[in-house]
């Protein structure tokens, strides 16, 4: 049965439907305000700012000036602007005008820095000075290019920018299926920004992971020493959380103790305080927690007969665990996740389902020092039926190998190691 | 307003198909007289659906439309063939689900769209079940 396109989304299970209609206008939309407030704000930017200057710079006449008399404008938000009235001569005539100092004459709040510039010029002194041949009444007693003018064009370039591309993609994919783009964008990847850049066609396991990333490294004891996975990125994100949420908190901390020493303790923002510096005292228990185990702990090893696997393929494995520690404990597991990402309201947010779980082996009590070292061989049977290894935009199944780890005098920890799993074909099989 | 019906049947429904299988079909846009039929695109691709935002990628693609005279060739039955890739897999996961399919999309006058999907599996993997801790 045919269905309509629906105008606004809803949900269908966990899959959100719409019009993507409406959604590429709402896109064109945005972007074409975007565009327009670009292009609107750069014309005022050029012809207000960076055009007067430039011109002032170069097509300006310079002469010599009387000064007349000298004010300070006051504008009805209480801006100030000096003002310099001067008189001087324009092809044989003699002319007088105000001058706003500068060819900018921006009002400004710091009334002193305007008195101080008017300071320089003393009634019936004459100064060099520089008029527009166009229009000989405007003068200036300064040249030379402000940051400001310059700067500013950064601001509706950036709104161009954006709002262009926008509108450009909006144009590209008007009236096309999401079926043509994304087709489209996979015989020219780059084409589109915000789908894939993966040619189906080309690659013999579309949308599985390279393994060749993690083949760099020769084993000592087995084919290939498998990279860790991402513990580092996650301690930079402890460290920096912890010193952000600390740096600010002891800030309110200082605020409290200087309330205290005053003699006028500010309750309020003490009882605010307390929560936070509890919460600081646990993120800094997390970081040390997270150092301890980076830098006192030693490395773990794993290695494996083979890389990619294939469901139904036997393998060999190895883990060691190097440094100078007794562990009581340690696994090996095989492991796969679902990991997802979605939007929610403006934030992103990731979630992760692990899906299956294989214990391969453990090592128990070893003392340092002992001749029977943390180390253990095992071997793997990929489950027959297990899904392979997916990783697209959005959504990514991943197999790893898990090594959980609990050592005496040290906190327990755990290291990943992935691994990539292809799809069996059944025609390479001979079956 | 009566509106065209759309029809996709493969031309050997399984339980599954395997990675180099030749998945073939047919296809028909059955238009009322007067019909406003523009364009038609037929597609075989896959969406993922769960939890996350939608991923998906286009395995064939071809489009038609309207012919020079202004004659709707592509009203009759007419067939559509690929060799299946070797990924990905059709999955049901707990919070990751691919889905292949053959989707038909007709384009009606005034921007109006009409879509029809067949649904098929790839490989045979069984339902995920979410492990816990």
């Amino acid at each position: 049965m045919a269905r309509w396109t629906f105008l606004l989304g809803k949900k269908r299970g966990e899959r959100r439907t719409g019009s993507t209609t409406a959604g590429r206008a709402a896109l064109g939309l945005f972007a074409a305000v975007f565009f327009v407030a670009g292009v609107i704000s750069l014309a005022f930017v050029v012809l207000k700012l960076s055009i007067p200057e430039w011109r002032a710079n170069h097509d300006f006449v310079e002469t010599t000036g009387r000064v007349l008399e000298t004010r300070l404008l006051m504008n009805n938000t209480r801006l100030t602007r000096p003002e310099i009235h001067v008189a001087y001569e324009v092809d044989g005539r003699n002319l007088t005008a105000w001058s706003h100092y500068d060819v900018r004459g921006e009002f400004q709040a710091d009334a002193q820095r305007a008195q101080t510039i008017l300071d320089q010029f003393q009634i019936g002194d004459e100064y060099h000075c520089w008029y527009d041949p166009d229009q000989p009444e405007n003068v200036v007693f300064a040249r030379g290019y402000t940051w400001f003018a310059w700067l500013m064009l950064l601001i509706p370039g950036s709104f161009i920018s954006v709002g262009g591309g926008g509108l450009i993609y909006t144009i590209l994919t008007w009236g096309k299926s999401t079926e043509r783009i994304a087709a489209s964008a996979q015989h020219a990847p780059g084409l589109d920004f915000f789908l894939p850049p993966q040619n189906a066609t080309a690659d013999p396991y579309p949308f599985v992971p390279d393994p060749q990333d993690l083949n760099d490294s020769p084993g000592t004891v087995l084919a290939y020493r498998l990279p860790p996975g991402t513990g580092g990125w996650s301690l930079v994100a402890t460290a920096l959380v912890c010193l952000l949420w600390n740096g600010t908190v002891a800030i309110f901390v200082r605020m409290v103790m200087h309330s205290f020493e005053e003699g006028a303790p500010d309750w309020l923002l003490t009882v605010f305080v307390i929560p936070c510096v509890l919460i600081g005292v646990v993120f800094a228990w997390l970081l040390i927690r997270a150092l301890r185990i980076a830098t006192g702990i030693g490395p773990t090893l794993v290695e494996i007969s083979a890389n990619p696997l294939v469901p139904g393929g036997e393998y060999e494995v190895y883990m060691a665990q190097a440094g100078r520690l007794t562990i009581k404990r340690l696994d090996l597991k095989l492991v796969c996740e679902e990991t997802t990402t979605y939007r929610q309201g403006t934030n992103t947010r990731k979630a992760i389902r692990r899906v299956y779980e294989q214990l391969l082996a453990t090592c128990e009590q070893t003392a340092a020092g002992d001749s029977v070292s943390s180390e253990a061989r095992a071997t793997l049977t990929v489950p027959l039926d297990a899904m392979h290894s997916f990783k697209a935009a959005h959504n990514q199944i991943g197999w790893k190998f898990v090594v959980k780890g609990a050592a005496e005098q040290w906190p327990d920890f755990e290291r990943s190691f992935p691994v990539v799993i292809r799809p069996r074909i059944a025609r390479e099989d001979g079956r | 307003m009566s509106v065209p019906i759309l029809t996709v049947t493969l031309n050997e429904p399984r339980e599954a198909y395997q990675p180099g299988d030749t998945l073939s079909g047919t296809y028909q846009v059955h238009a009322p007289p007067g019909g406003e039929s523009q364009a038609l695109e037929i597609s075989v691709l896959w969406t993922t659906e769960g939890k996350g935002d939608e991923d998906m990628a286009v395995h064939s693609f071809e489009r038609a439309t309207v012919d020079e005279t202004g004659q709707i060739a592509f009203l009759g039955p007419r067939q559509f063939s690929t060799v299946l890739p070797n990924s990905p897999l059709t999955y049901d996961g707990v919070i990751v689900k691919i889905r292949w399919c053959v989707r038909l999309r007709v384009f009606l006058a005034r921007g109006k769209q009409l879509v029809e999907e067949c649904p098929f599996r790839l490989g045979t993997i069984p339902a995920a079940r979410a492990v816990l801790p």
